[in-house]
Parts: C-alpha cells; sequence; structure tokens
C-alpha cells in the first residue's frame, strides 16, 4: 500500500469519540427537565500506541474516552407548593431502598404510599437516620424542616438521611450510586424540587462542536480516501 | 445507528406528554375543584461503556467508568391537591371545602367517586345532586322541597333546613354529610367529570366528619376554583416548547452526521 492507513483509524476513532460525545449531550439535553439530574460529561483522553511504530514513529496518539463524570452541581429550585416535594440545597442525596438494593437521589419529589410509608416516585421506600423506612400517620400536615426532621401534628417522626457522595455514578430512574461520606452542609427546602443542572446554552454549543468535529474528521478521511484514489490512477497504465 | 437519535427523540416524546398535560391544565383553569396535575421526569437506563472499577492495565484500575444515558422517561402525572381559591356564589347548595377531604358521590352503576367540586343541587326526589344527577353519599333528602325556605349547611356538615308548612316556620335536619380522605391522595385516579376513584396506591378512603381530625370545614355558598396557576402553566408552556425544539436539534445533527457518514465513500 502507499498510503498509510494509520491516520485514517485515528480519525475513525476520533469520529467515533464525537458520536459518544453528542449522545451523552443529548442525554443532557432530554433531561433538562428532569428533577435532581446532574449534568454528564464525556472526558477524553489520548493514548499513545508505542508498539505501533510504523513510518511514523512513536507519534500516533488516539483519542480515548477517559470516563463520564456527573458535574455535582447545585440545580435551580422549582417551587411546587406540594409539601411531599423537597428540594436539597447544598450538598446531600436522599437514600431510597428498592427490591434491587439501596441507591442515592437528589429527586425529591416523594409521596406516602397506602401503607403510609414515605416513597419516591417509583416506590422506593425514603430511609431516616437510622436507615429506616419512614412512617407517616394518615393525618395531620407535614412539615419538613431544613435539616430533614419531619415533624406531623408537632410531633417529631424522622429524620430524613441525607450523605454526600464520591465517585457519583448514575443509574438511571434519577438515582445514582456512589461513596458515602457524612455531611452537614445541606438545607432542605419543602414545597420545591431541584431542576436539573443543565445550562441549555452550553448544551446546544457542544452539540455543535461535536458536530463539526465530526465532520472534520470525516473530510479528512475523505481527502486521505482521494488521495488513495489518484494513486491509484498514477499507477494506471 | 447513533443512541443520539433515539435519546432526542424520547426528549421530544416527554416534552409532548408535558404540553398535553400543562395544556389540560390550561383548559381547566375555571373548571370547579380541578386540581392541576405535573409530569416529573426521570432518566432512562445507562449503557456501561466501561464499569468502573476494571483493570485498565495489569496494576491499574480505572477510578470511573463510562456511561452513557439512553434519554428520559415521563415518570409520573401527579395532581396537585393544593387548596383552590374560593368563589363566593350565594347559592344554598355550593359547597366548599377548606382543608382536607373530598365529597363522595354514588355513581349510576353503584360504585363510588369522590369529588372537591360542590356544586351540588336538588334532583326532582329532592335528593343532593352533583351537576351530573349523581346523588351525594350517604343521601340527604329534602322532601317538599316547595315548603322549603332555606338550607343551611354547618362547617361540620349538618344540613338543616327551614320550612314553612301552614304560616309556621320550623327547622328539620336532613342529614350530615361526610367527607372522605386517603392515605395516598396523589394515587386517586381520575375519571373526569370532577371525579376520582380510590386505587390499591391510594388506599381505602377514610370518612369522617367536616371540621374534625384533620377534615377540612364546609363552607356554604363559596365554591372552590381550581387551583390552576395560569402565570405558572404558561412558564411552563413556554419551557416545554423550547426543551422540544432543543431536543429535535439534537435529532437533526445525529442525522446530518449520519448523511456525513453516508458521502463518505463517494
Amino acid at each position: 500500500m502507499a498510503v498509510n492507513f494509520q491516520p485514517i483509524y485515528i480519525l475513525a476513532s476520533g469520529g467515533s469519540r464525537a458520536v459518544d460525545q453528542l449522545d451523552t449531550i443529548t442525554n443532557n439535553i432530554s433531561n433538562a427537565n428532569t428533577s435532581g439530574f446532574k449534568k454528564i460529561l464525556m472526558r477524553e483522553m489520548s493514548q499513545k500506541i508505542p508498539e505501533n511504530v510504523g513510518q511514523t514513529g512513536d507519534l500516533l496518539v488516539f483519542p480515548r474516552f477517559r470516563d463520564t463524570h456527573v458535574i455535582n452541581s447545585q440545580g435551580t429550585l422549582i417551587k411546587t407548593d406540594n409539601p411531599l416535594d423537597l428540594a436539597i440545597e447544598g450538598e446531600g442525596f436522599f437514600q431510597v431502598e428498592t427490591n434491587v438494593g439501596r441507591f442515592y437521589t437528589r429527586n425529591g419529589h416523594l409521596f406516602i404510599n397506602n401503607e403510609g410509608f414515605l416513597v419516591d416516585q417509583n416506590g422506593g421506600y425514603v430511609l431516616d437516620t437510622n436507615e429506616q423506612r419512614i412512617k407517616l400517620n394518615t393525618n395531620g400536615r407535614i412539615d419538613i424542616t431544613t435539616k430533614g426532621e419531619i415533624y406531623q401534628n408537632g410531633q417529631l417522626v424522622a429524620t430524613l438521611r441525607v450523605v454526600n457522595l464520591q465517585n457519583l455514578q448514575p443509574v438511571g430512574n434519577s438515582y445514582y450510586n456512589g461513596q458515602e461520606q457524612p455531611t452537614q452542609k445541606y438545607s432542605i427546602r419543602q414545597g420545591f424540587l431541584e431542576g436539573s443542572n443543565i445550562n441549555i446554552v452550553k448544551e446546544m454549543v457542544e452539540m455543535i462542536n461535536s458536530h463539526r468535529r465530526f465532520d472534520i474528521y470525516m473530510n479528512l478521511a475523505k481527502s486521505l480516501d482521494q488521495l488513495e484514489g489518484r494513486l491509484n490512477e498514477i499507477g494506471k497504465a | 445507528m447513533l443512541r443520539a437519535l433515539w435519546t432526542s427523540a424520547s426528549g421530544m416524546e416527554a416534552q409532548q406528554t408535558n404540553l398535553d398535560v400543562i395544556s389540560h391544565n390550561i383548559a381547566n383553569v375555571n373548571t370547579v375543584g380541578f386540581k392541576r396535575s405535573r409530569a416529573n421526569f426521570e432518566d432512562l437506563i445507562y449503557q456501561d461503556v466501561r464499569d468502573p472499577g476494571v483493570l485498565s492495565s495489569t496494576q491499574n484500575r480505572v477510578p470511573a467508568g463510562i456511561q452513557i444515558g439512553l434519554g428520559v422517561k415521563v415518570s409520573d402525572v401527579a395532581k396537585m391537591f393544593s387548596q383552590g381559591s374560593l368563589i363566593k356564589t350565594d347559592n344554598p347548595l355550593d359547597l366548599a371545602i377548606q382543608g382536607d377531604g373530598f365529597f363522595k358521590i354514588e355513581m349510576p352503576d353503584g360504585s363510588e367517586a369522590f369529588t372537591r367540586a360542590g356544586n351540588f343541587q336538588l334532583d326532582n326526589e329532592g335528593y343532593i345532586v352533583n351537576p351530573e344527577g349523581y346523588r351525594l353519599s350517604p343521601n340527604i333528602q329534602i322532601s317538599a322541597p316547595e315548603t322549603v325556605i332555606s338550607i343551611s349547611v354547618s362547617p361540620n356538615g349538618k344540613v338543616v333546613v327551614v320550612r314553612n308548612s301552614g304560616g309556621q316556620q320550623t327547622t328539620e335536619e336532613v342529614g350530615d354529610i361526610k367527607l372522605y380522605r386517603f392515605m395516598n391522595q396523589a394515587g386517586l385516579k381520575a375519571i373526569g367529570q370532577n371525579l376520582f376513584k380510590y386505587t390499591e396506591a391510594s388506599g381505602e378512603p377514610i370518612e369522617g366528619d367536616p371540621n374534625t381530625d384533620g377534615f377540612g370545614k364546609i363552607t356554604q355558598g363559596f365554591l372552590e376554583a381550581s387551583n390552576v396557576n395560569i402565570v405558572e402553566e404558561m412558564v411552563n408552556l413556554i419551557v416545554a416548547q423550547r426543551a422540544y425544539e432543543v431536543n429535535s436539534k439534537g435529532i437533526i445533527t445525529a442525522d446530518e452526521m449520519l448523511r456525513t457518514v453516508s458521502t463518505l465513500k463517494s
């Protein structure tokens, strides 16, 4: 082969990264109205292939996925006036017990189920500081303090468990996993929901960026292909 | 094909549902006893391209994984049971509930339904009925309506009529209005005509007297307006439309990328 095909493979993997970037951005955009959703950032790295000495030496570097990082910044608070809508201002996540394990969430759209337990929108039980399910009475208004203490008819019923997380992993259904860390830097707002922390302008810019980036790689790949075509023509008698 | 296509499509679909809910709220801005709904979303599952903690070489573990989300779905459309404002009508059978609770209505098929709309009337047999002609339950009958001078309903649900029979005024207690509430109001199923049915999620109705045990009090001569806040709904409408638009841009971008791929080989 007259042409070194290595650059085409590098461009192809770059194009593949641009597609992954678009996938991540569209997921952020589609969740722009999801309560408690946190922006996901795709991080890339370059990978040198030292074994691949080729004609151009060790210079060949592939673009590669490093990880997807959850940006855990505060979302905007949206007033709903529903006494069981809770937003966390500051650090922290609520802990929820589901039938497939315990997860964490910032989506404080809660309900009382038919047995009187405090549950989230998926029916998972919200846990208190003793990691127990929270049982409420049928009547009487519910007041929740900024520290997560639940009062009903003037009586303290339970305190919501709020922990901070490191190395956040999204699970879906508004749930996250991660390593627990104690925190006091939170304040719970009753009658509010936390909107997602997506900045739609940034996401649009990123979307254009991934699109143009993809076009550049593909145009370059096409040019390399045409170059190869010319060489074939030269070779013709 | 690109994941982004389906991800964006899920976003557009969710916003369509959001728009449906908002326009239903706006359409019912003047409906007596109407409770607004709100669509809530949650993210769909994630594809684990690389799990966190796997070995990147013989010694190294990757600290974080690569997870690509697949979009959004509507998690629930929850009714907001906040108090609507009271409108004075001076009609003796217009009853508003201030606080928790629902009136029980007897459906023509014998089943029960619940409502906050207190625009009641008398039917030809003297029963208190809702505008559809379904009876209030427990039934309250006012016999000989032609002799009735006034009907009064006390805050705790006692219905008393004053009659003029043969030039003499008499008062007569004709019944008690009961209120009902549920463990989980949000689990009620709206069936239209301002009526709700209880479900397994809401739990069985709990009966009580108005103005006791946390039940709301009955206010005669008033109607409870819908709790739709038109300003809020308009803002939600704008947000939904913009979110829909931006999601459609995701589809356009994905489509153009695919076109680039298809013209790669000329």
